[in-house]
This record gives C-alpha cells, structure tokens and sequence, in this order.
C-alpha cells in the first residue's frame, strides 16, 4: 500500500523529448459521452511506481535525469493500466462520487469520468482535433488503436454500482477542502494533455513526486516540454492560446493533486511572462525564448535558491555540538545538513521527528544515514536519532536540542508556516523547550494568502492511507485489502512459522485491517490532512535566498501573486 | 520604655512591670545574639518571654498583654511581615488553648496553665531550629547531579539546602545571583557560602543582578535542561505568595519566561494571614512594611534622599528591602514537612485559625 | 493447575493461580510478572496488588496489628521495586497499609484512652503533603505536620505499635496544639475515602473480631473500588460534556470509552479522536470501531467495548498524532484519561500528551484528566522524567529495517508523557470534580503519611 510510497523530492523528469509511446485517448468525439468505468469493485490498477526507480531518481534540484528505464516501464504499465481501464464494461456513471485527491493506489475505488471536463473541452474539441493531426508525431510515438471491445459511448448505465460501499466520505469539517472537480485519470484525460502532464499527474496523485520543492520543478519542465511541443493553431496568437492552452495541462495537474503555493506561484509567473510575448516574435522563436526562461527561472529561483539557503543554514550550524530537530522529509533542509556535515565537516546530530501515515521522515533519516552520518561512515561525526511525534516531548528532553530546522511548503502573508502537517507541533514544542526555530523556504513559496488556523487552507489526503497495513507483508498493493490478508498468512512474509505464530499472525491480520471497513460506519470518519499551519509565534527565523527574514517579513519580499 | 535585662523566666517579676518590659530590645538583643535564629522565631522567644516575665493572671490580661506587645513589638520594625507571622502563631496558639479551659481559673490553675505554655512553646522554638536542616532534606531530590541552581538573596535555609547537597556527594553547579543592595552581612554570607561549597568540589559563579536572563541564555546546552532556581522566604502570605529580599520577584518572573521551576523554601511558621492584592508598595505598607522604593523627585537640589529608603530596623530583618512574589511564578515551597503547592497554603492557614 | 499452563503469562494467569499457590510463590510469581512487564497498565497491576496482598493478609500469621503493617510493608517494598514506574502497585500497598491502621485506630478508639469518644473514624492524614522520599533520606517525618490534627487521635500518640520509626515528640508548634493536654474541640474531618469503600458511620467492631477478618473486607472493598471505578467516573459525564460539543481526546483508556459512552446516550457530540501513534492506536482504532477488545483489557473482562460511539450516533472523526495541533482549533474541551495523578496534580499520560495539552493551551482549549482514585499517587515529581516509561523500540523502527536499526544513533519509544499540572483544569475522579489546585488534598486524604514512603 502506498503510504508508504517514497514521497521523495526526487525529480523524475527529462530534459530529453523522448515520450515513449503511450496509448492515445480515445476518439475526442466520443470523450463526453463516454463513461468508462473502472469500478469493478475491488479491482487496484494503480501501477505503483517501484521504490529503486525514484531511489535512482533523486537528484540534486536542477540536474537533469534521464528517464530510465524503469521510468519508461513505468508508462507501459500506465498504458496498461488504461487499455484494462477501456476494456472494462460500463457500471454505470458515478458522477456524484468524488475521489479524494492524491489517493495513493490500492483502494479499489471510483475513476471518475470527468464528464465535467469533457464537456468543457468540447468546444475547442474542434480545433484541437485538428492540432493533433498537424502537430508532428511524437519520436516513437505509436497510435493504438481503439480496442473493438469498447462499448459504444452512448450505452446506458446498465447497472447502478454499488456506491456507498467505497463512496467518497466528506469530513464534515473540511468539506470546504475537498475538490469540487472529478479527480484526473489517465483515461478521461482529454486527447490534447500532454503525455508528460499525464504521467507527472500520476506521480503527483501518488506521491511519488511529493514536496514542494520538486513539484514545482516537475511542474516547470513538464509545462517545458510541454510548450516545446505545442504549435499555435492558425487564427491565433501563440501569446494568447498558449496560456490557455497551458491552463488546460494545468487544470488536469490539478485536479490530480491540488497545485501547491510554490506551483501556483511559478504558473502565475509563466503565464504573466506568456502573456508579455512579443507578438511579432515568430513561433519557434517565442518558444525558445520561453524555454530559455524557464530554465533561468528554474536555476534562480529553485537551484540557485536552495544553494544559497542551504549554505545560509550551514552557517547558523556550529562546528560542533549542536543538535537539530527536523521534521519529515524537506529538500532544503536535508541539502543544508548535509552540506554542513560534507562541505563544512561540521559534527552535529539530528533528532529526525516522523509521523504516520507518510513516514516521510524516515527517507529523510535514510538518506542522511546513506551519506554516511552514522558511526563507521564518511560523515562519523554526525549522528541521526529517529523519533515518532508522540514521542516529541521526549525527545526533545533527552536530547538536548539546539536548533530546529523546518522545511516549508509556503510561508503565508501573515508570517505563519504552511508546511507538512505536524510541522506546528514540532515547531510549538521546540519553543516549549526554547528552541530557535528556523524555517527554510525559497522565496517562491511566499504568498500573501493568509489563513489563522489549519483549516480554512489545507489539502485532504487519502483517507485510506490511515488504514493501517503491517509494511512488511505488503508486497503487491494490486490486490484488495482482504486478499492481502489471506495472501499474507499463506505467503507469510516474515520468516515464521507454526501453528502459535500462525495465530499470531492471523491476529496482527484482524487487527491490520481494524479500520478497513470504516466507510461502512456511517458516523466514522477518518481525516488525513497533508498540511497545517504554524502560527508566528513559533517561528523564529526565515531563510529564503534573499537573506534571513523574522517570519513577519514575509510580505516585504515581494510576494507572488494574491489569491488564487 | 526603660530596658529591662530580664531576659528569662527565673522567677516571675512584680505584676505590674509590664510596662517595664522592653519587648523591643529584648526582640534586638535576641536577633543580634543569634545568627541562626530567624525573625519570626525571635518575636515569639520575645513573646514568650514578656509572658513569663509579667506574669498575668487572668486570661483577658494575657491576650491583652500580648495583642499589646505585639503591635509594640510590630511597629518598630520596618519590615514586620515576617514578625508578624509568629506573633500571630503564638497568640493563636495561646487563645487556642484558653478555649479548652473554663472560663473561670483559679489562680492557681491559672498559673500552672501558663507555665504549661511557656513550657510548650519553648519546646516548639527549640524545634524549630532544626526545622532548617529537614527543609534541606526535602529539598535534596530536587538537585540532581549536573544540574544547575540560581540562589538569589544571602537566605540561611537556601543556603542550608545547598551545603547539604554538596555534603551529600551532589555534583551540581551553583550561581549566586548578587544585587546592588548586598549589604555587607550579606555579603560575608555569600563569601561564606562560596566557600564551603568550593571545599565540596561544587562550582560556583557569581553574577551580578542584571545578568540573569544573559546568564540563563548562555548556559551550555546539557546544562540547561537541568536548572532550578532556589530563594529562601522570609514569610508565605495566605495566597502563597512569598515576601523575599527585594529583587526576588524579578528573579522568579526570569525564571518563569525561560520555563525554569523556581521553588521558595520557608518553614512553615513563616505563614502569615496576610493577603495582598497587589505586590508594590502600598501593599507592603498595609501590612506594616515601611518600605516605599517609588519616590520622584522633583528637583535636583532634593538631596536629602537620592536613591530609595527603607527605615533602617535595627538588626535583622531585610535591610535591602523585601517584595512580593505572586504564586503563579512559584513552583513550590519547600517547608520542612514537605512540598508544598502555593494552593496548599491556604488551606493550612484556614486550618490553624479554624 | 492444568489450567494455568494454557494461560499466556500475565493478569488472568496470576489470578488462576492465586488460589493453588502457597503464598511465597505467589509473590515471587507477581514480582517476575512485574519485572517482566507481562503484567502493565495502571489497572491490571492494582489489581493484581490488591489480589496478592488479600492472599498475604489472609495467610499471615501476625495477628497483631504491628506486624500485619511490617509484613505488608515488606511484600510491598518488593513490588514497588520489581514494578517501578507502575504507580498504583505503591498506591494499593498505601491503602492496604491504611486499611490495615485504620482497623487498628478503631479498635484502639474503643479502649479508653482518649478523652473524647471515636464516633467518627478519627482523621487518618496528616495535614500536610509530605514528600515520597528515596530510602536514603530521612525517616518519615510523619509528625512534622506543623498544623495539628485538629482532632487527635491520642492512641497513635501513646501506642507504640512498632511501626515504622517515629520521632517520640511533636516537633512543630502547631502540633503541639494536638498535644494530650491540648486538643482543640473543633470536630475532625471525616476520612475522604473513595467509591464503594466509604464508611460513613462504621458501627464500632466488638473487640473480639478477628482483626485480620476485618481487614480483609477493607481489601475485598479497595478490590471492588478498582472494579467500580470506571463506572463512577463515567456517572459524572452528563455534567460536563454538553450538546453538539466538539470533543477532542487521544488514544484510549477504559475510563474515557465509558464516559464518553455514559454521554453520548444522551448527548449528541462529535469526537475528535488522535490516534497515539505507536502505542495505542490498534487499541484506538478498535475502539473506535468497536471491533474488539484492545490488547491489554482481554482480562478484565470489560465490556465496554460492545457497542462503540459511533453506535450511539456520535460522529467521530479520527485523526493521526501529526493533526492535533491543526484540528484542536475545532475542539471545545479536551478529555482524555492519566495513568497516574502525582502529588501536585501532575500527570502521568500515554506518550503524546504533552503536545496535546500544549496545543490546547495555545488555543484556549480547556482540559480535563479522568483519573480514578486508585490512580492518586503521593508521589512527589521531583524529576519529571522518572516517570517516563519505554516501550518496544521495533514499534518506531521495524527490525525489519536493517539499515536504519544498525545506523541510527538512538531510538527511542516513550510510552508515558510528564504533564505539569499547570495544563489540566479538572480532575474527575470516583468522587466527582477535582480542581487542580486541591488535588494535593485529595490524594493525601487517601493515604496515612506514616505510608508516604513505603
């Protein structure tokens, strides 16, 4: 199961134009009445993307990866995954029930039809259809064919599924969060998205691609690619249709995973920059031009940026005997260590702090320990600590920390922090215990948005994600939950054996799955919140590439953009 | 009032020379003789003593007698709070055991009843003494090794709690924390007390007043997660506020900001009735305290008092002033049965005056 | 017995075998069950304190009163030790030691010793907390109260009854007013006992009982007191949860579950419940959903468990530990249980309670700790992390993970938090609501001092 996915800041994108071949969306025609249903009830077809690939895919921000192989076996599955989506018969459109953003894979649920979506692009379904045909064959790209099996658009909904069984369950609190567009797919993805949005779309919804940082970069090379791509259709300016053409690749990103400030913010960049074009300016010319852009920008504002920072923070570390709390998983932070400690040869320990259900913290603890910060490696001076948040008061008792460290996903108008949920805690516990708490963020996570508490501006994960599963015996997350369990005490994924631990494990499989019939209980509901909101008062400092900041600064750095 | 060197109970003087018993310098000559005695236990010896020496005969004359002495007794200090604590006691105890008694004594009752409470209020001064060493003990637990204890003030109990802490093989840092207003007793004090626990193998630093929250943020890391602060009282008003040297409450609001526990060690006859509703000067002078530290001046030539004054008393007591320290800063108090929470004293005071 | 050999090692097997056993083995039994953590949790342990020391009582040859206190001092000690962070085991042995006194003080009270008749069971704690000391300090200082009992019980003073060692002579000037020939007339209070082991007027037992039958009772009644003491706890919930609250609680407890439930039958509230992430959240997850009984209780036989709130139409949102801080601005009161109460109204709480109840503060959320009696310890803080207990480290780090077991410096899985008492606003125990700043008093009136320091 994917809570445990690798939300790494890994950046799996190409700067090569290679799109292997993919499966083309079906006739455009017959997107809006088409209702393919992928509800077969208990049916996973998430491909999980596999831990080695983005492992090979972490990067330092900026560098260039090609796609590897496991990259492009990653997209045959997808293509996979769609034409099974395709063969399926209809169940019937679930129009109603909405799919929580982000979901991580292995819950059998909904694919929605973006029916919605559909008709919107119905319009400009024409001049599109025509694009596509003028535009020039992708390098390897390889028509399929519609499979014959394909039912007819206009069929009935023969069978009502059986909603509430994996229906969708709105936290009343939160109902505000939850996204009012149907969730993306790969197969009501409309023919006019761009392969590389599809597949950042997925990774996005999986978490593969997690953290602000990296989605901003996958977001800026992918919209690279993108308008490399793209050719103005004939009555338009490129200026003009690009940008929305541009919005549409967008919105699909979006209703994948909602778009975070840092995203928000370079889009709003791009657009202006689109917008400002030259008109004379001659197509291949304009795209240059903007390609060229993007890479500055993405070198200033993210490469560039979290070196400075990261050399920022290194200088506030001693050379010995500091202490520094983390939490989760940040890229700046993580880079910041391990300049310290690598660069600076500076001796110190981190007390990294984790929570459930993303354990992002312990990749962060991985990767440090990997670099060598453990007794007998390259880094032996350093030492990592790993704790869980319940855990918090103790650790910082026990450890005498000194310094905090905080990753951000958006510094807001009011000063407060925007990051990872549990952030506030860690950040209000540390003051507890006096400890200074410095966030590092570039500064394109600033925003004049504001919020005072965690719920007016967050984002809903999967809820299923909370559903505890024991790691270890989760070796396919394709088969459904009860399965699994059944999979489990047969395959026995640890080395047991024996009546006595048989029954052991029979019950560790119960209690496994306490919770898995939770949205059967119609006054149960569980709530995974991605982000939270630590107030002022809790932060100390501010490092974005443009100096140190007291968190109140954060409107003096000219934001970017308002609300949106 | 002439002086009067009758200092025991030898044998009980004429009736009326309670007019010739000077409660007053009797109080001087007992504080100024005996370093270890405190002022509360000084005004109940001094009650004790005019008791024996006037020897009254009926009950209204005793408690008129004492009621008399006190206030005298009160008045001429300029810091009677801590006074007041043990006069009260005594008078409390004293009225508390008239009760059980008919209202009719013979005379010979009478007197037997009142050597019984000499008798048994001696007892309980001569207990008290050791009432220092038992708040040490209790205090003990409180100083682990390696940590760190803030001392403000030259208080005697504070000073017992560190000495035996060192004389229990404690390894533990002490900073003593002096002020402009260190006068030399106090001052041959802490130089005492720096001594003796230098000869433990404790170290010591010594800063000044201002430095309190510099030093506090200067502490190395393992150090300060294991800190306390540590002030003797000289009385525990009824809300469990503590009247300490003057400084004291700055001290424990320091402490409070950097989330340090701050504990008062006091025995428990240094609780008094007494209830401000504020901490600044009026209140003090509501309850005896001549002591007014906010005085503006209104022209440069006004040199008759340059800096604030507290009526010198003669002997004894605070001479740099003292102030109110409001619970909510106070951690606990360590009396010598125990440790107490400042809500605790309330009840035990509602208790004695029932 | 056959029968034990089938039990796993814990609770239900030490009472199986509590008949069967001679007496000796049966405390090394429960000192290896203690040493071994087979046995943990505030209530198992006081119940298997209580079982042991009813065996004891009632197998003892002393039938003095003296020695009945020496032998169950003794055995106590030894628990204490073998179970040093289990709060209650210390707190049974102190009732058991007051019941024992208390028997005592009754009998004693029929001889004519005093004065004044004993109508009332005298007052049977001192004044004043006294500290819990460490053994190297001083002896216990049982007569420096400095307020005196305002009703003394003269035969303590003269008897001697080769208890703990006791200073001969009153020491402080308020107690002189105990002193034989002053006693003060004012009535005593009368000994604030807990749940079903109130004595209201207890008739005067001829001197001819046996003594030890007596204070068998007195165990057999702390032993139903343990039993009844959720449900006591839980009868005070109407009071103070309300309608459409929003009510926000961490991991599980037995006493939190009923008392929610007590409401919830006539309440309609939302539950935001955090899940305490390692340590209790299958516990929790299972209550939540009703599903079975969480590891831990299968021996006590609670049903509790049958029918979960959400069966009762609450609605309840769980969430996991990283949200509290986010969530706790929705929430109207925090309710959530301690595994142990200490002298100032401290608390000690499932790992996680000190951000919890930080959060609150910072937003205004007020909190409430239920704690039953038998969780009041006299214990003195000293040093708040003595109390924190460690748990199973694989519970952070798999063994599984190799790599972060042999890299990482330390791991460690706190169990129990240390909360100041300054972050509670109410106590609700067996007798009802408890202000913070008088818990002091409610947990000295349950222990006599001469048993402050076992």
């Amino acid at each position: 199961m994917s809570e445990n996915a690798p939300s790494t800041n890994g950046v799996s994108a190409s700067s090569s134009d290679a799109t292997p071949s993919f499966a083309t969306m079906p006739d455009p025609a017959s997107i809006a009445e088409q209702t393919p249903d992928t509800n077969s009830g208990a049916r996973q077809e998430r491909p999980q993307p596999k831990q080695a690939s983005t492992a090979e895919n972490i990067a330092e921000a900026g560098a260039g990866v090609k796609l590897t192989g496991a990259q492009l076996k990653q997209r045959k599955q997808a293509e996979k995954a769609a034409r099974r989506a395709e063969k399926v018969t209809v169940k019937g459109e679930q129009a109603q029930i909405q799919q929580v953003q982000s979901s991580s894979s292995g819950r059998p649920d909904v694919k929605q039809r973006r029916s919605s979506q559909g008709e919107q692009l119905q319009t400009p379904q024409s001049h599109h259809k025509r694009k596509l045909s003028n535009q020039p064959p992708e390098p390897g790209a390889v028509r399929i064919p519609f499979r014959p099996g394909q039912q007819p658009p206009s069929t009935p909904q023969t069978q009502q599924p059986p909603q509430p069984k994996h229906a969708e369950k709105r936290v009343p609190l939160v109902s505000h969060l939850y996204p009012s567009g149907k969730p993306a797919s790969l197969t009501t993805a409309s023919r006019e998205i761009h392969p590389s949005v599809l597949t950042l779309a997925l990774q996005l919804r999986n978490l593969t691609i997690a953290g602000s940082t990296a989605r901003t970069l996958s977001l800026l090379l992918t919209l690279k690619r993108v308008i490399k791509a793209y050719t103005t259709p004939p009555s338009t300016a490129l200026s003009r249709h690009l940008t929305t053409h541009l919005s549409h690749q967008i919105s699909f990103l979006s209703s994948a995973r909602p778009l975070g400030i840092a995203q928000g913010n370079a889009i709003r960049w791009l657009k202006k920059l689109i917008s400002q074009l030259d008109p004379d300016l001659d197509d291949n010319d304009a795209k240059k031009f903007l390609c060229d852009a993007v890479d500055s920008f993405i070198q200033e504002k993210v490469t560039l940026a979290s070196e400075v920072i990261a050399s920022q923070a290194c200088s506030r570390i001693e050379a010995e005997g500091e202490t520094i709390l983390v939490f989760g998983k940040s890229s700046v932070v993580e880079k910041a260590l391990l300049k310290a400690a690598k660069d600076e040869g500076k001796k110190f320990r981190v007390v990294v702090v984790d929570s459930r259900p993303l354990f992002e913290g312990r990749n962060l603890a991985k990767g440090l320990l990997r670099a060598g910060m453990r007794e007998g490696g390259d880094l032996d001076g350093c030492q990592v600590v790993y704790s869980l948040i319940s855990g918090l008061a103790d650790a910082l008792e026990q450890n005498c920390v000194t310094k905090c460290f905080l990753g951000a996903s958006g510094m807001l108008g009011n000063g407060s922090l925007y990051s990872r949920c549990g952030s506030a805690m860690v950040a209000m516990m540390a003051k507890q215990y006096n400890v200074p708490v410095i966030v590092l963020g570039e500064s394109l996570k600033f925003t004049a948005k504001m919020a005072v508490d965690s719920l007016s501006l967050n984002e809903v994960g999967d809820a299923d994600a909370l559903v505890e599963r024991d790691e270890s015996q989760t070796f396919t997350s394709d088969v459904p939950p009860k399965q699994e369990d059944a999979g489990k005490k047969g395959g026995g994924g640890k080395k047991k054996g024996g009546d006595e631990e048989q029954k052991e494990e029979d019950e560790d499989a119960s209690k496994n799955g306490l919770l898995e019939s939770w949205r059967d209980h119609p006054n149960l509901y569980l709530l995974n919140l991605m982000y939270d909101i630590t107030p002022k008062d809790y932060l100390d400092m501010v490092i974005c590439e443009l100096g140190t900041l007291p968190p109140g600064a954060v409107p003096v750095i000219g934001v970017h953009g308002g609300d949106e | 009032m002439a002086p009067n060197d009758q200092t025991g109970l030898a044998t009980p003087p004429p009736k009326d020379s309670s007019s010739n018993f000077d409660i007053v310098s009797h109080y001087n000559r007992l504080i100024s003789s005996d370093p270890s005695t405190t002022p509360a236990i000084a005004a109940i010896e001094s009650l004790i003593a005019i008791l024996s020496a006037t020897s009254p005969s009926t009950i209204t004359e005793t408690i008129t007698l004492l009621q008399s002495a006190s206030t005298t007794l009160l008045a001429s200090q300029s810091n009677p709070i801590p006074l007041s604590a043990g006069t009260e006691l005594i008078q409390r105890y004293i009225i508390t055991s008239f009760k059980q008694q008919p209202a009719q004594l013979s005379g010979h009752d009478f007197t037997q009843l009142r050597r019984q409470l000499i008798t048994n209020s001696k007892l309980f001064v001569s207990q008290t003494k050791s009432a220092r060493s038992k708040i040490a003990k209790h205090a003990l637990p409180f100083i682990r090794d390696d940590s760190t204890v803030f001392a403000y003030g030259s208080s005697r109990v504070a000073d017992a709690i560190l000495s035996h802490a060192a004389e229990s093989n404690r390894y533990f840092y002490v900073i003593f924390i002096t002020s402009d207003s260190t006068d030399s007793n106090e001052a041959t004090a802490l130089h005492q007390s720096t001594k003796r626990l230098l000869a433990h193998g404790i170290p010591v630093a010594t800063i000044p007043f201002p430095t309190i929250s510099h030093a506090i943020a200067s502490l190395p890391k393992p150090q300060a997660s294991n800190v306390l602060f540590l002030l003797g009282a000289e009385a525990v008003l009824e809300n469990g506020a503590a009247v300490s040297n003057l400084g004291s409450h700055l001290v424990a609001s320091v402490a409070k900001a950097n989330s340090i526990p701050c504990y008062f060690a006091a025995e428990s006859y240094k609780f008094t009735r007494q209830f401000p509703t504020s901490f600044g000067d009026r209140d003090l002078q509501r309850m005896g305290a001549k002591q007014q530290v906010l005085r503006f001046r209104s022209s440069m030539d006004d040199d008759k008092e340059i800096e604030w004054s507290v009526e010198e008393s003669k002997g004894g007591g605070n001479d740099g002033g003292v102030d109110i320290t409001p619970p909510e800063l106070i951690s606990g108090l360590i009396t010598e049965s125990g440790i107490m929470t400042c809500e605790g004293v309330a009840e035990e005071l509602i208790k004695l005056w029932f | 017995m056959a029968a034990d050999l089938l039990l796993v090692p814990g609770l239900a097997s030490f009472r199986a075998s509590l008949p069967s056993w001679p007496v000796e083995k049966s405390i090394e039994h429960l000192i290896s069950l203690f040493r071994r953590r087979q046995i943990r949790g505030p209530k198992p342990c006081a119940l298997a304190t209580a079982w042991l020391l009813r065996k004891v009582v009632s197998t003892t040859r002393a039938t003095e009163p003296g020695k009945l206190i020496l032998r169950v001092q003794d055995v106590g000690k030894k628990l204490v030790e073998a179970a040093p962070r289990e709060l209650t085991v210390g707190n049974i042995v102190r009732r058991v030691l007051g019941a024992i006194r208390e028997e005592e003080e009754n009998r004693e009270a029929d001889t004519p010793l005093g004065s004044e008749p004993n109508s009332i069971p005298p007052t049977p704690a001192g004044e004043l907390p006294t500290s819990f000391l460490p053994a190297s300090a001083i002896a216990p200082a049982r007569d420096d109260s400095p307020l005196g009992r305002p009703q003394n019980r003269p035969a303590l003073l003269s008897q001697q009854t080769g208890g703990p060692e006791r200073r001969p002579a009153v020491t402080s000037m308020f107690s002189i007013m105990a002193h034989p020939t002053m006693r003060g007339s004012a009535g005593g209070s009368s000994p604030i006992r807990s749940g079903s082991s109130t004595p209201s007027t207890v008739p005067q037992p001829p001197q001819n009982t046996d003594f030890r039958a007596e204070v068998l009772e007195a165990i057999t009644e702390i032993v139903d007191e343990l039993d009844q003491a959720d449900e006591q706890v839980a009868g005070y919930a109407l009071d103070h949860i309300s309608s459409q609250e929003t009510i926000f609680t961490y991991s599980t407890s037995p006493v939190v579950q009923r008392f929610l439930l007590k409401a919830a039958s006539k309440r309609k509230f939302t539950l935001i419940q955090a899940e305490s992430y390692p340590n209790s959240h299958k516990a929790t997850h299972a209550t939540v959903i009703g599903s079975k009984i969480p590891e831990g209780y299968e021996d006590l036989d609670t049903e509790s468990f049958s029918k979960p709130l959400i069966a009762y139409g609450i609605t309840v949102l769980l969430i996991p530990d990283s949200s509290i801080f986010a969530l706790m601005s929705r929430a109207n009161k925090v309710i959530i249980s301690a595994t142990g109460v200490l002298s100032n109204g401290s608390i000690v709480a499932a790992a996680g309670t000190k951000p919890l109840v930080t959060a609150a503060r910072f937003h205004r959320v007020p909190v409430i700790v239920l704690a039953e009696t038998y969780k009041l310890s006299p214990v003195v803080p000293y040093d708040p992390f003595d109390f924190v207990d460690y748990g199973d480290v694989q519970k952070v780090v798999p063994y599984q993970d190799r790599e972060m077991q042999l890299g990482l410096q330390s791991v460690q899985n706190p169990v129990t938090d240390f909360v100041e008492s300054e972050y509670v606003d109410m106590f609700v125990t067996n007798l009802g609501g408890v202000a913070t700043g008088y818990m002091y008093r409610t947990i000295r009136d349950q222990y006599h001092d001469e048993d402050l320091e076992l």
